[in-house]
């Protein structure tokens, strides 16, 4: 039984290090500010939530385990905070995403000017 | 030195006008009602314990005292900023948001392995769109513009009434939000 829940965690900690690669690596290639945050969205959600999931398996079924619970309800409500702040700013300096932009289909949607 | 000084008195006039102001701004709060819901009050109530009996984890009854007291002080302190009116739904913490947690933690996966496949494969082709929200608290928006900057991918670069600018990593995750599941979900859930 210990060792399952070893090994389970092991896969946890691979899984979220894998996620912070991938994360790192999506914000070398990808091309402008507002694609980068989706990289970084990666590392917010993903490395994080496996990486603790992995603390808590190691942890059992105790308050420590709680409280790694409530680190990542609370990461979780302020990580989209920041990316929502950085994506806010580089629009409001006018920074132009590389992206396909796609109109509205009825007239009312379409008064939201950059 | 003389300017100095000028400072500190320019200080302390505005802190005196500052604290006059705050003095008409709470005979103003006064007049207004303070009403109290009473499911509000109590599924606050419960959330403060939770998180106190959660971040301490001792059990002796003085250190019980302490927190029961300190959790009746953030009640007042929420009574008195007309935080328990009833507009913001704490109990909807208990009742609706848990399932939602659970189904969005299962669309945060499914579009972490979308969003890593698109980086490894270097296959994307961002877009940018509007999206019109239909909730009607300000909560409520707040929850679907998060709810949309957490899931990777896909984040909220401006708001503007109950209108999201949205900007895509791939057109199939464009393609999710516009359909607008995450959209109904929320509106659901009457935060």
């Amino acid at each position: 039984m210990n060792l399952i829940i070893d090994i389970a965690s092991y896969i946890c900690f691979f899984i979220g290090a894998f996620a912070l690669i991938t994360g790192s690596l999506g914000i070398l290639r990808l091309p402008d500010v507002y694609s980068r945050i989706h990289a970084a969205g990666i590392i917010d959600t993903a490395a994080v939530g496996f990486i603790i999931l992995g603390m808590m398996l190691q942890s059992g079924f105790s308050l420590t385990s709680a409280k790694l619970a409530l680190i990542v309800l609370f990461l979780f409500f302020t990580s989209p905070i920041s990316g929502h702040a950085v994506a806010m700013m580089a629009n409001k300096f006018g920074i132009k995403p590389e992206a396909k932009e796609i109109k509205p289909k009825n007239k009312n949607a379409g008064d939201l000017n950059g | 030195m003389f300017n100095v000084n000028l400072g500190v008195v320019n200080m302390s006039q505005r802190i005196y006008l500052i604290f006059s102001e705050n003095k008409k701004m709470e005979k103003k709060a006064i007049k207004k009602t303070r009403n109290i819901n009473k499911s509000s009050a109590l599924a606050y109530t419960g959330l403060m314990v939770l998180l106190w009996v959660v971040l301490s984890g001792h059990f002796t009854p003085l250190l019980l005292s302490f927190g029961a007291l300190s959790c009746l002080f953030v009640i007042y302190m929420a009574w008195r900023g007309d935080v328990l009116i009833g507009d913001i739904k704490p109990e909807q913490f208990f009742l609706k948001v848990p399932f939602y947690w659970i189904w969005l933690a299962l669309e945060i996966l499914k579009s972490n392995i979308s969003t890593g496949k698109a980086i490894w494969t270097n296959n994307f082709e961002p877009e940018i769109f509007e999206v019109k929200a239909s909730q009607k608290s300000e909560n409520g928006l707040a929850n679907y513009a998060n709810s949309i900057t957490l899931t990777p991918g896909t984040v909220t670069v401006l708001i503007k009434g109950n209108i999201f600018l949205v900007h895509a990593l791939t057109a199939e995750m464009g393609k999710d939000v516009r359909s607008g599941v995450m959209d109904k979900k929320i509106t659901k859930m009457a935060l």
